[in-house]
C-alpha cells in the first residue's frame, strides 16, 4: 500500500532535517533551486507566470509533484514572489521584467526578471555616496523619503513630505497627511496595494496545498547579508567597492546599523511559518571570490553575516546560506559557525567544501548550468553519482544545482532527480 | 621631483595621485605624458589583479583614478592626439541579460592593455552586434552573459554573425557566470574565458601585440 501524503510529508521533512544535522537520512534529499524553471517545465511563459500568479503557482505545484522533489522553495518565478502588477502601479525602477508597463523596465518575454545594478547605468543611483549620514541619522526616514522614491517613481511625492521624525503629535498630522503629495502617493499606493494583496493572498493557500499534498517548504523566510543590503540595492556593487577605500568607516557604521535589521527580517518571517519550516533563506552575492580579497571579506563582509546567522541559530532557526560564484577561498572563514545548524549552498568548489566544511554544515549543490543546459542525461547522471559518492558520504548533503535551473533541459532535470532518488539511498 | 605618479596610482593612493597629476599639468607638462603614466600605472594594477594580489575593488578604484586624470588633462589635450591601439574589440552583454559587472571588468582590462574597445552595453540584440561589426571591423567580438538564458542568446548572436557573412572576419570569445567550454562549443564561439585576464590573453594571441 502506498504512503499517505501525511506520511510522505513527515518522511521528506525528516530527510532534510537529518541532512541538516549532518546525519545520513534514508536517502539524499533533492530540492533544486529553480527560479522560474517550473514555468518552463509547465509550458508557461515568464510574462504569464508573473502576470497571472495563479498560473505560475499551478506550474510550480505541478513541477514539484511530478518530479517528486523533497521540498518546494519560494515561488520566485511567479507573481507571488514578484508581484509585477503592483510594481507597474508603482513604476518600479529597481527591476526589469517581461511585460512591464513602463518600457524602460521591460525586458524580452523569454527571459527572467533582473535587478538593475545601482550606479553603473544612467541615472539610477538610489543611494549616492553623500547620503551615508542621512541614512545613519535616521534610516527609516531615509528609506521612506529618499530611497523608496528612487526605486519606485510612483512614490516620488514622498520626497516632498516633512521628516517623519518631525511628526510628534496629532497637531503635526496635517503637515504630513494633509499634504497634496501625500494624497497623490496614497492614490498610487492604494492601487498598488490592491494588486499586492491579491498575489499575497495566494501564498498561504498554495503553501497549505503543497503541504497537504505531502511536500514541506524548504524555507519561507528570507533575509540578506548586511553588506549586500547596501551592495545589492542601495550603493551598488561598485559603490560599496569604492566605499571600502574612500569611506570605510561609514560603510562599517552602516553595516553595523542594519545588522539587527537583517536578523529581525529573518526572524519575523521565520516565526510566522515556524510550524512548517525553520529554514531562513539567505541568498548572498557580493562577498563571492573575486569581488573582494579575503582580508576585505573578513573586515567588511563576514562578521555581520556571521552575527545574523548566529542570532538566527540562537532562536532555533536554520540559516540557508546560499552562495553563488566562487567561494573556495572563503571556506576556512565561513567554517566558523555552530555545527549541524546551517545549510550552505556552494557553487564552486563543493568538493573542497566537503573537505573543509563537511563536519560543520549541511552542503547543498549539484550539477552546473552548462551541464544541465547543454549536456546529456547520462552526463548529468555520471556527475550526480560523483556528488552522491563524495559529497553525500556520511550524510549532510542536499542535492541541488550549482545555480538555479531557469532554462535547464527538462530531460536533464528529470535525470538528476530520478538518479538521486535511486542511487542516493543510504544503505 | 615629486612622488612618482605611476607608483602612487598603482598603490591606490587617490588623493595623492590626483595632486601629482594636477601639479604636473600645472607645470606645463605634456598632458599625453601624464596620461601615459596613468595608463602605465593602471596596467600594473591589472597585472597585480592577474597575479591575485589585487581584486575587483582595486581595479574599480584604479579605474576611477584613471577616469579622473583623463577628465583633468582632457581640456589640454590636442585634438586627435590618440594613443595608438593594438586592435579593435566589440563587447556586450547579449540579449535578455542586463548584467554588466563582469563585462565592465573585461572592457576595463582590454582598454588598459591597449585595445580599442567598443562596449555596446547590456541586453544587446544580435543585429546590433552585426551592425557594429560592419561599422568598425573589429578583430575580436566578446559576448558576455550571466544568466543561463544568455546561452541561447549567444548562440543566436553567433548565428547572426555567420548569416551576415562575417564569421570568418572575427574571432569570438564568450564569458560570464558559470559558462565553460561546453557552452563555448554550444554557442559556436572560438574561445571562452573564466577570468578577465583571459580576455586580454586571447585578444593578444589573436591580434598580436606582445
Amino acid at each position: 500500500m502506498g504512503k499517505t501524503p501525511e506520511e510522505l510529508y513527515e518522511e521528506r521533512k525528516r530527510r532534510i532535517e537529518e541532512a541538516i544535522r549532518l546525519r545520513e537520512p534514508d536517502r539524499v534529499p533533492i530540492s533544486p533551486g529553480e527560479s522560474g524553471w517550473c514555468l518552463k517545465y509547465a509550458g508557461v511563459s515568464w510574462k504569464e507566470g508573473l502576470y497571472n500568479p495563479e498560473k505560475g503557482l499551478e506550474a510550480h505545484k505541478k513541477t514539484v509533484i511530478e518530479l517528486n522533489w523533497d521540498a518546494f522553495g519560494l515561488p520566485f518565478g511567479t507573481g507571488v514572489g514578484f508581484p509585477v502588477r503592483g510594481f507597474d502601479k508603482l513604476d518600479v525602477q529597481q527591476l526589469r521584467w517581461p511585460g512591464a508597463e513602463n518600457e524602460g523596465s521591460r525586458i524580452d518575454a523569454n527571459t527572467t526578471y533582473q535587478f538593475v545594478e545601482p550606479g553603473t547605468r544612467g541615472k539610477y543611483d538610489p543611494m549616492p555616496a553623500e547620503d551615508y549620514d542621512l541614512f545613519l541619522d535616521d534610516p527609516t526616514d531615509y528609506l521612506v523619503r529618499k530611497w523608496w522614491p528612487r526605486i519606485a517613481r510612483g512614490l516620488e511625492p514622498l520626497q516632498e513630505l516633512p521628516p517623519l521624525h518631525s511628526v510628534t503629535g496629532v497637531y503635526s498630522f496635517p503637515s504630513l497627511f494633509g499634504s497634496p503629495h501625500f494624497a497623490k502617493v496614497l492614490k498610487t499606493l492604494s492601487e498598488a496595494s490592491e494588486e499586492f494583496a491579491k498575489s499575497a493572498a495566494l501564498l498561504g493557500p498554495f503553501v497549505m496545498d503543497m503541504v497537504k499534498s505531502g511536500f514541506p517548504p524548504l524555507g519561507l523566510a528570507m533575509t540578506v547579508s548586511p553588506y549586500d543590503y547596501f551592495a545589492d540595492t542601495m550603493r551598488g556593487t561598485k559603490g560599496c567597492m569604492l566605499d571600502m577605500f574612500r569611506r570605510p568607516e561609514k560603510l562599517k557604521e552602516a553595516i553595523d546599523k542594519v545588522t539587527p535589521y537583517c536578523t529581525e527580517m529573518a526572524l519575523t518571517g521565520a516565526k510566522q511559518f515556524e510550524n512548517l519550516s525553520k529554514i531562513v533563506f539567505i541568498p548572498v552575492h557580493k562577498g563571492a571570490g573575486g569581488f573582494m580579497s579575503n582580508k576585505q571579506y573578513e573586515e567588511f563582509w563576514w562578521p555581520s553575516m556571521k552575527k545574523v546567522m548566529e542570532d538566527i541559530i540562537d532562536e532555533g532557526f536554520i540559516p540557508y546560506f546560499y552562495t553563488e560564484g566562487i567561494y573556495t577561498e572563503r571556506l576556512p572563514i565561513i567554517k566558523d559557525i555552530p555545527k549541524g545548524k546551517a545549510i550552505y549552498h556552494i557553487e564552486t568548489d563543493i568538493f573542497k567544501a566537503k573537505e573543509i566544511l563537511g563536519d560543520t554544515v549541511c552542503l547543498a549543490g549539484g550539477p552546473s548550468a552548462p551541464l544541465l543546459n547543454t549536456g546529456s542525461p547520462q552526463e548529468v547522471k555520471d556527475y550526480c553519482k560523483k556528488l552522491i559518492d563524495v559529497i553525500g558520504e556520511g550524510g549532510g548533503f542536499i542535492m541541488d544545482v550549482e545555480v538555479p535551473l531557469i532554462t535547464a533541459k527538462v530531460e536533464n532535470v528529470k535525470a538528476m532527480t530520478e538518479f538521486t532518488q535511486e542511487y542516493g539511498v543510504y544503505k | 621631483m615629486a612622488k612618482d605618479l605611476v607608483s602612487t596610482l598603482a598603490d591606490l593612493k587617490e588623493e595623492e595621485v590626483l595632486e601629482i597629476a594636477q601639479k604636473r599639468l600645472d607645470s606645463g607638462e605634456d598632458p599625453l605624458k601624464i596620461l601615459g603614466d596613468a595608463r602605465k600605472a593602471v596596467a600594473i594594477v591589472g597585472q597585480r589583479y592577474q597575479d591575485g594580489e589585487y581584486f575587483i575593488p582595486e581595479l574599480v578604484y584604479a579605474g576611477e583614478m584613471l577616469k579622473a586624470i583623463v577628465e583633468m588633462v582632457k581640456p589640454k589635450l590636442a585634438k586627435g592626439a590618440e594613443v595608438k591601439r593594438l586592435g579593435k574589440v566589440i563587447i556586450g552583454t547579449v540579449a535578455g541579460d542586463i548584467h554588466d559587472i563582469g563585462k565592465d571588468i573585461v572592457t576595463f582590462m582590454l582598454d588598459v592593455n591597449g585595445f580599442e574597445v567598443y562596449d555596446l552595453g547590456v541586453d544587446v540584440p544580435a543585429e546590433e552586434f552585426v551592425d557594429k561589426i560592419k561599422e568598425v571591423e573589429p578583430e575580436v567580438v566578446g559576448l558576455s552573459g550571466f544568466l543561463t538564458v544568455s546561452f541561447d542568446s549567444m548562440k543566436e548572436t553567433v548565428q547572426s554573425i555567420k548569416d551576415a557573412g562575417l564569421r570568418d572576419k572575427v574571432r569570438i570569445m564568450v564569458g560570464g557566470g558559470t559558462l565553460d567550454d561546453t557552452v563555448r562549443e554550444y554557442v559556436g564561439a572560438d574561445a571562452f574565458g573564466r577570468f578577465a585576464g583571459d580576455a586580454v590573453s586571447l585578444a593578444k594571441e589573436w591580434i598580436g601585440g606582445k
